[in-house]
Parts: C-alpha cells; structure tokens; sequence
C-alpha cells in the first residue's frame, strides 16, 4: 500500500516538473520581448515562442512511461465500465426474454463461419472441375484421330507407335492453396449490374 | 544597420499598428457570420464520377474525361479504412485524380464505405482478397487489361502492397504514399501508443465492436493537440478575412472529421500484426490463407513519403523500396505533412506531374 502511494507520489512529482520547467520556460519567452516592435507582431512572437514550448512539453508527456502506464488504466477502467455495463444491459434482455447485442453478434458470427465454410467448399468444387476441366481436354485432344497421311510413291509407312499408356494426373495439391479466390462465389452472387447513372459528382454516404 | 527609434516613432509605430489591428479585427469578424453558410456550401469531391461497380457497401467509382484515355491500363486508388477517399479529389487544384484524369490516364477509386455492427468481423481478408480483388477482376475485364496500376494512401498504401504480393500477376504498377510498412519505428506516437505494454487490442475490440469514429478522432487530435486546439482557432480567426481561406480550411476540416468506424476484426489484426508484432517486413504476415512475401513484387514501384509526417513517419516507409524484389523502383520524399503529401501546392505542382510521366512511360 505503501509501496503504490509513493509510486503515485513520484509520477506525480514527474508530471509536475515537467510541466513546471515547462510554463517556466514559457515564462522565459517574455524576456525576449523588445517595445521597438509594434505590439501585435510583439504578441505573434511571444505566442509562436510559447506554443513551440508547449508542444515539445506535449511530446515529452505523452511519451513518458506515466502517461502511457496512466493511458493503459484509463482506457482498462473505461473498457471494464463498459464491459459491465454491457452485462448488466444483457442480463435485463435475457431476463425479458429478448435478444442482446452479444445474441446478435453470436449470430452474425455463425453466418461469418457458415459463409467461409461455404466458401471453402464452393473453392475446392471449383478446383475439382477445373481439374476436370483439364483432363477432359487432354483426353478429347488424345482421342481426336490424327490425319491419315497420304502414302507417297516408293516411301514405306513407319509401323504405327503404340501411344504410351496415359496416367491421369494427379490432383494439384497447390490448387487448394491457389489465392483463396472468395471472389468468385462472391461476385456472382453479390456483384451487381454496372451502374450506368453518370452523376454530377461523387456522392459519398454520410458517415 | 538599422538606427535605434526615437521614442516618438516608437509610438507612432505602435499608434499605427493598432490602428490597422483593429481594422484588421472589424474584418474578420465581419466575416464571421459568413462561415456557416460557407460550410453548408463544401463540396466533396470535385471531378465528375460514376459508379461502375458496387459489392456490399463498396463502391467503385469510375472518373469520367471529356477526352479518351491516352494510357490502356486503368489506374485504381485505394485509401484507408479510416478516413473517407474523397481527400483524392478534395478540390480544384488540390485534386490528385484530376491530375491524373487530365494526364490522359483511365482512373478508377474503390471507396469501402461506412461499416455497421454487422461488418464487425470483417478481416483484411475480406478486404484484400475479397473486396479489392473483385474491383480488380472487374477492371480487367471493363477495360479489357491483364493488368491493373494500383495506388495506395496511408493505410491504403500498405494494403496496395499487401495486395500486389499476393497477386504480383494481375498488377503493372505499384504506388504508394506514406505506406505503413515497418512498424518498429516508434518515431510515430501511434506506434508507441499501440506498444502492447500498454494497449491490450483484444481487450479493446472485445468490448467495442467496431472502433468508434470518434476514438479514432481523438486519438489524431492528440498526436498534435496543441496545433489543434490552439493554434487552428487562432488560425483561422487570424485569416478569417482572406479570400479563399475559409473554403479552403472548411474542405480540408470537413474531411479531417469525417471519419469512419473500422471493422473490429480488422482493427484487431491490423493493430496485432502489423503495430505490435511488425509481421510484414518479417514476410510472415497473415492475410487469410495467405502468407504476404513483399518478394513476390517485382512490377516497378513508386514510393512517396512525406518529410514531416507525424501519422506515418518516412522511416515507416522507406524500407519498402529495399524489401520487393523490383528492378525498377523509386521514392521520392515530398516536403510536406501527411495530407500535403496529396493536396498540398508543392506536391500539386512538383511531385504529381512527375509521377503521371512516370507511370505513363510503364504503361
């Protein structure tokens, strides 16, 4: 207990010297000004003087290891407010037998995992008939007959080569790891028609 | 040398100067009740467009030229999730695709759109290989083009790289601004903010969902709170009175505030892999199925940095040129902030007609 009171003692000492050496330093800026200058540029000098200091003080502060330790319980204490806020709120939904925010998000998430699952599937569909696809040229190309050669005078026909008995190939096992193309289960059911509507401008949705 | 003052033209000096301050005062505040009206008037986006193409809430725009593509191979931007992807066409003369538009090249800008609760467990997955993959397959096929030249802002930039590692095949050619690429750097405060010591990202996405607009907001606003809440007010009331200024400080505010939630999921990945465990220049990091390589890009690349970026320093960036495997790259490091890497006047007048020459010879 000791230990944490003085602790907080000296950050707050730090703070406080860091920003009295600051709105010292501010103070220092004073001693420049000269009544020669007419009194309006006077000001603008003095203020630009004082408001580099201020910044540098800033940029010191917000990078010291207290503010950053203050930061990281600030924004823990208004996480852990939020958070039981939020179980309070879907206690009462749940005790009235209404969904939640926490239902909703369940939900959605499901949809997010049944879609990448589909996904996944409708992917490796497409890898199988593109597969297919191929093989189904070669053994088109193969089975096409080959053009029967018109036999010249004095010129014996070669005896016919016995083609090489054809394994099918096998399935890529990179085809799977090709680009995660969600695009195409996605484009076709979600791409719409090119919108021809020329417009004057850009209109862009409220944020 | 200059002669010391009487003390009369000292004070004829202050007399006057206090005169014309004052006047200067009754100016702006004249303008003042102007504003308003002038904020309703802001524009977003000034170059004609159509959408071409639409899956879920993206939205691919198409921008149309009074004169034929000089170039055949379309030209796709890609921006953030965090902000809206007009800051491209913010306004006149502060327009990248019309600089693009008017150096004759086919330009096309994939807008993600605003995502609900539902979205909530969208992944760079769903955005790289789903979303961005499918315009680029739409492309190819409307413009009748194996190939695409993708460029991409900010986090856009890094998802443009994370894309052409994956299907090096379908692009021609790489750009980038201010890509986040190694994130180990903690020149950048939200680099350091992420730093899982202090930012537990499960914890953070568990309990919100989708990360607020708003969080995201301020947390912009206090990487510079000083510019931004003092000396911006003293800005703008200091040149309230000048002509354009306000048009031109009200576009650019209504952008700057027009952010947009981030997909939980996507927040958690993208801050877990990239912020705090730094998984792509490692080529280790997840994408889906996929593993990114940034060596499997070998198309010529355009890299584009911003001297005093705070969001996303040069030396997040830079290692990029040295990690694909391209013969033909480049970076350029532009003298300016996050934003006046693209609307800003030196990169309108000096950085933008270069790189249009430059794509334009690799077409």
């Amino acid at each position: 207990m000791d230990d944490n009171v003085n602790q907080a003692f000296q950050q707050a000492a730090t703070f406080q010297k860091m920003w009295t050496d600051s709105f010292s330093d501010m103070a220092q800026v004073w001693t420049r000004y000269s009544p020669a200058k007419p009194p309006p540029d006077a000001m603008r000098e003095m203020r630009a003087g004082m408001l580099k200091i201020l910044t540098q003080s800033w940029e010191d502060f917000v990078r010291s290891p207290q503010f950053l330790e203050y930061m990281k319980k600030g924004m823990d204490g208004v996480l852990d407010f939020k958070k039981l806020s939020s179980d309070f709120f879907t206690r009462g939904h749940h005790s009235t037998e209404t969904p939640a925010r926490e239902d909703i998000d369940g939900i959605l998430l499901a949809i997010r995992h049944m879609e990448r699952r589909l996904l996944d599937r409708v992917e490796e569909v497409d890898s199988n008939v593109s597969g297919l696809g191929r093989r189904l040229d070669k053994v088109e190309k193969n089975s096409r007959p080959a053009p029967t050669p018109v036999p010249r005078e004095g010129v014996t026909k070669p005896p016919a080569r016995k083609a090489p008995a054809r394994k099918a190939p096998a399935r890529k096992a990179s085809a799977r790891k090709a680009p995660a193309r969600k695009a195409p289960a996605r484009k076709a059911s979600t791409r719409k028609a090119p919108v021809r509507k020329t417009v004057a401008r850009k209109t862009t949705p409220k944020s | 040398m200059t002669q010391a003052q009487t003390p009369e033209e000292t004070a004829s000096n202050w007399q006057d100067s206090m005169i014309e301050e004052g006047f200067a005062n009754l100016r702006r505040l004249a303008a003042m009740p102007f504003i308003a009206e002038k904020a309703r008037k802001v524009k977003k986006g000034v170059t004609p467009s159509e959408v071409v193409y639409e899956e879920d809430k993206a939205k691919l725009f198409h921008y149309i030229s009074d004169t034929k593509p000089k170039y055949k191979t379309p030209l796709l931007f890609v921006f953030a999730l965090v902000n809206r992807p007009y800051i491209f066409d913010l306004k006149e003369g502060r327009s990248v695709i019309a600089q693009f538009v008017n150096a004759g090249f086919d330009v096309y800008l994939l807008d993600w759109g605003v995502p609900n609760q539902a979205e909530r467990h969208l992944t760079p997955d769903d955005y790289i290989n789903g979303y961005l993959l499918n315009a680029v397959d739409y492309l190819r096929e409307r413009c009748d083009s194996t190939k695409v030249n993708l460029l991409g802002y900010c986090m856009g930039g890094t998802i443009a790289t994370m894309f052409t590692a994956m299907h090096q095949g379908l692009i021609k050619n790489l750009l980038t601004l201010a890509a986040g690429i190694d994130f180990s750097t903690r020149e950048g405060l939200i680099n350091l903010w992420t730093d899982p010591k202090y930012f537990d990202v499960d914890k953070f996405v568990d309990v919100v969902g989708n990360v607020p607009a708003e969080f995201l907001q301020n947390a912009f606003t206090m990487l510079k709170p000083v510019q931004n809440l003092i000396e911006k007010p003293i800005t703008i009331w200091e040149n309230s009175h000048k002509e354009g200024f306000i048009e031109d400080f009200l576009t650019m505010e209504a952008w700057l505030n027009d952010n947009v939630p981030v997909p939980g999921e996507m927040y958690r990945q993208w801050a877990k892999y990239l912020f705090q465990q730094n998984l792509l220049v490692q080529n280790r990091m997840p994408v889906g199925k996929h593993i990114v390589d940034l060596r499997k890009i070998t198309c010529p690349l355009m890299n584009l940095l911003a001297e005093r970026d705070d969001l996303v320093p040069p030396s997040q960036s830079e290692p990029l040129n040295r990690l694909v495997s391209s013969t033909d790259k480049e970076m350029i490091v532009v003298p300016s902030g996050h934003i006046g890497l693209s609307i800003g006047g030196y990169a309108q007048k000096n950085v933008w007609p270069k790189v249009c020459d430059w794509l334009g010879e690799r077409d």
